[in-house]
């Protein structure tokens, strides 16, 4: 019997391997893609838990979240794009200006 | 332990969701992470419609897969950013990335499992603990379901133990126990019946059946051996009883039976008529219920039920029904004649009787439909808020990308 507790637990994974790929790699646009995968596994999360409350608020914030996810990509990637023209790089360790 | 179909996909998808998932983060190639981003979202669109939501699960391909990942790709493409130089260095940074991840994983796995360890499985109800039940009525000389839920009494998970259970007969005071018996080796869910005999007299204890009439009252209490709280089961005994599923999906038939000794007039098949009432719409429709054989008084029908969001007419055979509406089934004894008339009026008259037996049915929700609802009634404001901010990011995404552009040409 696959329960709640099942969905949960494959999107705390997915959430973590996100989050690993967040802090472990260097290029914005791999970043960028490990931030969408947290998304989903919340995503993810949110689906089972409309399932397991017999709700379906759960589904429509998972609308939202896919809308807000596409505003995020598409700025961000205009941003990363214009910063490449400037710098020649993607590497976020060369994009350090605002660091003090 | 059996293995169903859903779960070998879930398994499937759960583990393409997570290599798809590593590779992502693993790949030194851009254009591999993407492919293997599209993979973990097809995966998640699968468990999406596992999970009821194929609404979403349609959106999520169209989206993600669709939309957002041409983007990646083309800003990959234009950033010929596929293979980035001075990232194959392993560094102190990546090594504690990765022992903050998993160290993460292990917290919210380890919380899931500790949420909810009650009840994943079969074991128990959602507030955890034995659930009791039992059929709510019967007629004099029916027999009751009982059925238990309690992990705590699944002894040997190899063989099918059983559980005793005292009832009580009220005002008479006559107690049976009643043996109920796993449903299989390791489910934790126990069944079993309580007989009655349609009788005057007091039984004496323990003769195997109950002895009772209309009125009575058959009473358990368990005890929930953690906790010292007792679980209490209440079968009341009547003249008739209605009985139909506590959900049904549209377009299927809604199988209603009425038992009643009251209704068995003759020694042929008598019919009885009961009216269904959809309760947001107000659609009526009468069913006939035909007796089972010559002198059970159990009487069973069903009545079609079709998809549809519009009312249809009354009594015309077919009741319209969509999810989230509640089927309410009355039956009113030697007032059938009554009932027709006012299904053609319309409505019932004011001197409506308190129906003698009633039972209602859920209609499963058909998804995308309720997902619309709530998006659009309970959810207009943040819909319309979010359809804004979408606009608003595809003018500043155009404008950031123009403006630089702008910059490199002067």
């Amino acid at each position: 019997m696959i329960g709640v507790s099942h969905y949960l637990a494959l999107s705390a994974i997915l959430f973590s391997i996100g989050v690993a790929g967040v802090l472990t790699r260097r290029n914005a646009l791999i970043i960028f893609m490990s931030i969408e995968l947290m998304l989903n596994a919340v995503n993810l999360s949110f689906i089972a838990f409309s399932r397991h409350l017999g709700d379906v608020d759960g589904q429509v914030f998972v609308l939202f979240v896919m809308a807000v996810a596409a505003a995020e990509v598409a700025v961000g990637l205009a941003i990363i794009i214009s910063i490449y023209r400037k710098r020649g790089t993607a590497n976020i360790d060369k994009v350090n200006i605002m660091k003090w | 332990m059996d293995i169903s179909l859903m779960q070998i996909i879930f398994w499937a998808l759960a583990a393409c969701a997570v290599v798809a998932a590593l590779g992502v983060v693993l790949s030194r190639n851009a254009i591999y992470s993407a492919l293997c981003l599209v993979g973990t979202m097809f995966c998640l669109a699968g468990l999406f419609v596992l999970l009821n939501a194929q609404f979403l699960a349609a959106a999520q391909v169209i989206v993600y897969a669709g939309a957002v990942m041409v983007l990646f790709l083309f800003a990959i493409m234009l950033l010929q950013a596929g293979q980035a130089p001075g990232e194959e260095r392993f560094t102190v940074q990546a090594l504690l990335g990765w022992l903050f991840g998993i160290i993460l994983a292990v917290q919210i796995g380890a919380l899931v499992f500790v949420a909810f360890k009650g009840q994943s499985a079969a074991h128990t109800s959602k507030t955890g603990g034995p659930v009791l039940s039992a059929s709510q009525a019967i007629v004099p000389g029916a027999s009751a379901t009982v059925t238990l839920k309690d992990s705590y009494k699944n002894a040997d998970s190899k063989v099918k133990d059983t559980v005793e259970i005292e009832f009580i007969a009220g005002p008479t005071n006559e107690a049976e126990t009643i043996t109920l018996t796993e449903t299989g080796p390791d489910t934790a869910v126990f069944a079993g019946t309580a007989a009655t005999l349609a009788d005057a007299l007091p039984g004496k204890p323990e003769d195997g059946a109950f002895h009772v009439q209309p009125g009575y009252k058959i009473t358990a209490n368990y005890e929930d051996t953690r906790t010292g709280n007792y679980r209490t089961a209440v079968i009341r005994v009547r003249d008739h009883v209605i009985e139909m599923p506590a959900a049904v999906t549209p377009d299927a038939d809604l199988n209603v039976s009425v038992s009643s000794h009251a209704a068995n007039t003759g020694p042929a098949a008598d019919t009885v008529k009961i009216v269904v009432t959809n309760k947001p719409s107000g659609e009526r429709e009468a069913v006939v219920l035909t007796e089972t054989g010559p002198a059970t008084g159990v009487f069973t029908g069903a009545l079609k039920t079709k998809h549809g969001t519009v009312p249809g007419r009354n009594n015309d055979g077919v009741m319209i029904a969509r999810g989230g509406d509640t089927l309410t089934a009355l039956y009113q004894p030697g007032d059938g004649d009554k009932i027709e008339a006012a299904l053609t009026d319309g409505e019932l008259g004011e001197d409506e009787q308190i129906p003698e037996a009633a039972a209602s049915a859920e209609v499963a929700f058909g998804n995308t439909e309720s997902v619309a609802l709530a998006l659009f009634a309970k959810y207009l404001y943040p819909f319309e808020a979010i359809a804004v901010l979408l606009l608003i990011a595809m003018i500043g995404a155009v404008l950031i990308a123009k403006k630089k552009l702008k910059k490199a040409n002067d």
